[in-house]
């Protein structure tokens, strides 16, 4: 029992740090700037060390906006349910991530959720959980 | 065992436009994503995004990827005169309506990974230039 | 002495002095060459060649032998063209098959003097082109591992895996395609032959710039046929830029006594801005 707490509580503690990532999150994400947008995907970079993605998002006006997503590492993201067929080009995504300190269209996706099934997917985000 | 990975790679590739990676630069120069846009003026412009690959003898490939896009037909490529890319393809606008495009344009400055087709775009009565610079 | 009488001695005693100098050079059997430095560049007549090292078994080394040191110096050759370094199996560039696209990119290549090389990003070198890539390669094999591991000097830092325990290539969706792609090798004779497949398209796979795509499966033969003499030969199969297959290579050079120093492409590259063509 003791043995099975300890495993738990370590779990837990292992779960809730960030994932490590080559650089700092902070040093290129504002973690208060929230993005939650739809759009079209257009590119999918399934590389290390970071996977991204691309969809365009197009306003009333029919202004269209390319913005890129990075996501973890293709091993992290295997971890939490991708495989590299889950999302293709021309698919409906919703995106929540929070901005990139550099501004632009450009962000860090914390879940993506595929419009067609529902899915609602982590993005093994370098920010952690 | 090579087959099966030759096999595998084969259907992804030449399932139009699967999630497989279209980074590419240095392959075939109209495979990836292209951004851009279309218009009769500087001021009136409309935004294009095309995404192609080669499945080693034709260009396939979509136009406005998501609930509007439309698949890319009668592709051509002329590598020896300048690259002269042809497609022609339904668009669809916001209201439901349609009207045919057909694009006729050259792949500048091939070996760069910031390669751009530019060329003229008619769309149903007008015709206007065309540009679109290759993602990376 | 009359000055006519003087020349002719002066001759006959260069031609024999360069007899003796001669009669120093490797067998026949492997190309005459200058020897290689780290920098790539000549520095004289090569030495005698002492026979392949091998492995206990009986099959070639492909390191320096028990207790030596050095390296191959893999600065210069390539897989078209017969001159210099290269077989006189080669085909010439005319010769190539290309698809019509990959001809044209080809000659856009050579046209803007390949400034749109990858390589001079710190891209790896993939392929056939991690063996011309210049400060010098080691392949060591490790047979506790059932592995061969090549390593390059330059570049940014590589080391290639070569599996040598008979697994095959992956046949999962979720192989990502490499820039040295998925290797495996097996000793036929006095020859590693390694195929590979799983290549991505952001590098060239040689310095000429010869286009591929994700199709391509390489087919290398590696063979030492004596200590300072490794022979390489390339077969691209790739079906999307070329009408056939097509076979091209190069020998490379042992340098002895010496070892690579430490080399990051990445360190403090200032090239690339300024890389413009014509």
């Amino acid at each position: 029992m003791k043995l099975r707490l300890v495993f738990a509580v370590l779990v837990i503690a292992a779960t809730s740090l960030p994932t490590w990532a080559h650089h700092s999150f902070a040093a290129e994400y504002d973690g208060k700037k929230t993005v939650k947008l739809t759009g079209a995907v257009t590119k999918i970079d399934w590389s290390n060390p970071h996977v991204y993605f691309f969809i365009d998002v197009e306003d009333e006006s029919g202004h269209v906006a390319n913005w890129a997503f990075e996501m973890g590492a293709p091993g992290a993201l295997k971890n939490t349910g991708w495989t590299r067929t889950s999302m293709k080009i021309g698919d409906l995504v919703t995106v929540e991530g929070t901005q990139a300190k550099d501004g632009g269209t450009h962000a860090n996706a914390r879940a993506v959720t595929l419009t067609a099934t529902g899915q609602r997917l982590g993005a093994a985000s370098s920010q952690g959980k | 065992m090579r087959m099966r990975f030759r096999a595998v790679a084969a259907l992804i590739l030449l399932s139009p436009l699967s999630s497989y990676v279209l980074v590419a630069q240095e392959g075939h120069p109209l495979r990836g994503t292209w951004h851009g846009s279309w218009g009769v003026n500087a001021a009136e412009r409309t935004p294009v995004t095309l995404v192609m690959d080669w499945d080693g003898a034709n260009i396939t490939g979509i136009m406005n990827p998501g609930a509007r896009s439309s698949p890319l037909e009668k592709t051509s490529l002329d590598p020896a005169a300048m690259w002269q890319f042809h497609f022609e393809a339904n668009y669809k606008d916001r209201t439901g309506g349609t009207a045919r495009v057909m694009v006729d344009a050259k792949i500048q400055d091939v070996t760069s990974p910031h390669r751009a087709l530019v060329g003229t775009w008619t769309q149903g009565e007008k015709k206007g230039d065309f540009k679109a610079v290759r993602d990376n | 002495m009359r000055p006519h009488t003087f020349i002719l001695l002066s001759l006959a005693a260069a031609t024999t002095l360069g007899t003796l100098v001669f009669a120093q050079a490797p067998a026949a059997s492997t190309p005459a060459g200058p020897t290689g430095t780290r920098t790539g560049r000549a520095s004289g007549v090569r030495p005698p060649s002492a026979p392949t090292p091998r492995w206990p078994d009986g099959h070639p080394m492909l390191s320096a032998g028990p207790g030596k040191t050095g390296f191959w110096n893999s600065g210069t050759g390539g897989l078209t063209g017969k001159n210099g370094m290269n077989l006189p199996t080669n085909l010439e560039i005319g010769e190539v098959p290309f698809q019509p696209w990959a001809k044209a990119l080809y000659e856009a290549r050579r046209a803007d003097q390949q400034k749109n090389d990858p390589h001079a990003r710190c891209v790896p070198p993939g392929g056939p082109r991690q063996f011309h890539t210049p400060y010098g390669l080691q392949l060591y094999e490790l047979p506790e591992a059932k592995r061969v591991l090549v390593l390059s000097g330059g570049g940014p830092r590589t080391w290639r895996v070569i599996y040598m325990d008979g697994r095959p290539h992956p046949t999962s969706d979720d192989f990502i395609p490499t820039f040295l792609g998925h290797s495996v090798g097996k000793w036929e004779g006095e020859t590693l032959v390694v195929d590979s497949v799983g290549f991505n398209e952001q590098f060239w796979f040689a310095r000429a710039g010869y286009p591929h795509t994700e199709s391509l499966h390489l087919i290398e033969r590696i063979s030492r046929p004596d200590y300072n003499t490794l022979k390489y030969e390339a077969t691209i199969d790739d079906p999307k830029a070329y009408t056939k297959s097509w076979t091209g290579g190069h020998y490379i050079y042992w340098v002895p006594d010496e070892d690579f120093e430490e080399y990051f492409c990445q360190d403090n590259n200032r090239d690339p801005s300024h890389l413009v063509g014509q």
